[in-house]
């Protein structure tokens, strides 16, 4: 009764599921500013869409998530529209010298065994520090950093940097060259990773760029979004993956968890909020490392697959 | 020679090429099928295809329900550094269908189970299907890639074996009649396949028979999909329209409903 067939999927899904885990997913990106692609392609993989309308149709829904986000927390005074330009501007450079770097990869036949192992590496450094970290903000334990030469170092450089420009929101002062060389960074782990990449750029806004936290979301949603609406365009033209009909149920779920999740992102500290984040990194990654270590189930994977 | 001797004959020679095994003095079965279309509208969700006709008294039927051979590439798993499980390039099969669903009457499933060796001769099961597939590179095990590759298939609900789906009735005359209630999954590929039914008596085939079926999407489904596969662009960005404004819609909504922030 509650189900409904999708042409591009070419399955048939129940409807209320769907909705669901938009609805979850949009409040996790609506409390902490992912895309939240990392969840929702594995989900929609198990209740039997392609992997590759997964990943496009997620794209699409994150578009529709993102705006209701975005336009949550602009009201709410937590975007950087400066700074998001500027890593948006970055991450579209990275992410097309990304997929050049992905083609020269696959052409050498290991791109598969370098995408996973980035992914976990990336998800274990991200999720280990700012669990640490956020645990010690908790802790109220108002130590001097472990590594203050380091530290410092990375001061001294981004201080020397030329152009430097006030950013009010974020309330930082950093040369324009910051935003727009750590947005090519995470735009190419993000095209080699085939993800949006919200969950290394909170961190890279957090720890490299200094941001407060509730800027940081506000602005990573901003992002996003016009990386998502790309990636959409691109995927219904080059491959015919997007399904719209499934985007369009995921989005309505995710729209409104999205709303939820602003709300609930207010009343949390900084340091809740990443350590909250950086547990759910965690969890996928081992998730992810456990299916590398254990004998799948089945030994062959259709062609798009992870 | 009448037309429709001659159709007889032309679907007899076309069952003999799809059921090899003891080709000669066997009965033709006139199928009737029901839906003879599947119609893939936006509430299709699987269906239930009867297919019903009369085999010789003493016989068991069996219904096979088989896509066109194809041609599958498909990623292999494999161990890296002797540690990690992870995609270890390609394997390509050919000949393949897109879908293998068998429907054996109770006896029969028990006759392949207790006689392997007779049912293989018959060639109407998976083991006669891996000999027909052809699997690259040549220097792959044979076996354990067809195996996994039915696994897969059985997974995504396109192969299998499904019990219990024939029932008969007596009719008199040396005559039974059968009717095989066959689910098709919510996955099926829009394509046209083969309906073979053969009906299977002391070890042999007694009698067959063929139909086609085909499944097409229709209504917003199949609009969908014609715009999504020859109007890439604007299928993309009126998906991303529509995005924005339910994002906004929602925004909207959620102000009005918790005032000025």
């Amino acid at each position: 009764m509650w189900h409904m067939y999708l042409p591009i999927a070419g399955n048939s899904v129940n409807v209320l599921l769907i909705f669901a885990m938009g609805g979850f997913v949009g409040l996790l990106s609506g409390i902490f500013g992912v895309g939240g692609g990392f969840l929702m392609t594995p989900l929609l993989i198990m209740v039997g869409i392609p992997p590759t309308v997964a990943a496009a149709s997620d794209s699409n829904q994150i578009v529709g998530a993102s705006t209701s986000g975005t336009l949550a927390h602009y009201r709410l005074g937590n975007v950087d529209f400066k700074m998001g330009i500027l890593l948006l501007i970055g991450g579209v450079a990275g992410g097309t010298l990304g997929v050049q770097v992905i083609k020269v990869l696959r052409h050498m036949g290991n791109a598969d065994f370098l995408i996973q192992i980035t992914y976990v590496l990336m998800l274990g450094f991200v999720g280990t520090y700012m669990f640490l970290e956020s645990l010690q903000g908790l802790r109220k334990t108002r130590e001097v950093q472990a590594a203050p030469k380091k530290e410092s170092v990375y001061a001294r450089i981004v201080n020397s940097l030329p152009w430097q420009i006030h950013f009010e929101k974020s309330g930082v002062t950093l040369s324009i060259l910051m935003p727009l060389i750590l947005g090519i960074f995470v735009g190419i782990l993000a095209a080699i990773m085939g993800v949006g990449g919200g969950f290394i750029m909170v961190p890279v806004m957090v720890y490299l760029l200094r941001m407060p936290m509730h800027v940081v979301v506000g602005t990573s949603l901003f992002q996003i979004l016009f990386t998502c609406i790309d990636v959409t365009i691109m995927q219904a033209h080059s491959n015919h993956t997007v399904d719209f009909l499934l985007a369009l149920i995921l989005l309505i779920g995710s729209t409104l968890g999205a709303q939820f999740g602003a709300t609930i992102s207010k009343r949390l500290k900084g340091d809740q909020l990443k350590i909250i984040l950086a547990s759910l990194v965690l969890i996928v990654m081992v998730k992810m490392l456990l299916g590398l270590l254990l004998k799948p189930h089945i030994l062959l994977a259709v062609i798009g697959g992870h | 020679m009448s037309k429709k001797t001659l159709c007889v004959m032309v679907l007899v020679l076309v069952g003999m090429f799809r059921f090899p095994a003891r080709a000669s003095d066997t009965l033709p079965i006139e199928l009737q099928v029901v839906p003879s279309e599947v119609r893939m509208g936006l509430s299709y969700n699987g269906v239930e295809v009867s297919i019903s006709g009369e085999i010789p008294s003493g016989s068991e039927v069996l219904v096979r329900i088989m896509g066109k051979p194809e041609h599958q590439r498909l990623k292999k798993k494999g161990r890296a550094l002797g540690l990690l499980w992870m995609n270890m390039g390609a394997v390509s099969i050919d000949n393949v269908p897109n879908v293998f669903l068998l429907y054996p009457s109770a006896a029969l499933a028990d006759f392949a189970r207790s006689q392997p060796g007779q049912w293989r001769r018959l060639g109407l099961g998976f083991e006669a299907l891996k000999n027909r597939v052809e699997i690259l590179p040549s220097t792959e095990d044979k076996d354990t890639l067809f195996g996994e590759f039915v696994k897969l298939k059985e997974d995504a609900a396109l192969y299998g074996t499904i019990q219990d789906a024939i029932h008969y009735k007596e009719k008199g005359g040396g005559e039974k009649s059968f009717t095989c209630v066959a689910p098709l999954p919510s996955n099926l590929p829009q394509d046209e396949f083969s309906i073979d039914v053969v009906a299977v008596k002391d070890g042999a085939i007694v009698a067959r028979g063929t139909a086609p079926i085909r499944a097409v999407e229709t209504g917003v489904t199949a609009r969908l999909s014609s715009l999504a596969f020859n109007h890439g662009i604007l299928y993309g960005v009126l998906a991303v329209l529509v995005a924005i404004l339910a994002g906004l819609l929602t925004g909207v909504i959620f102000k009005g409903g918790k005032g000025a922030h």
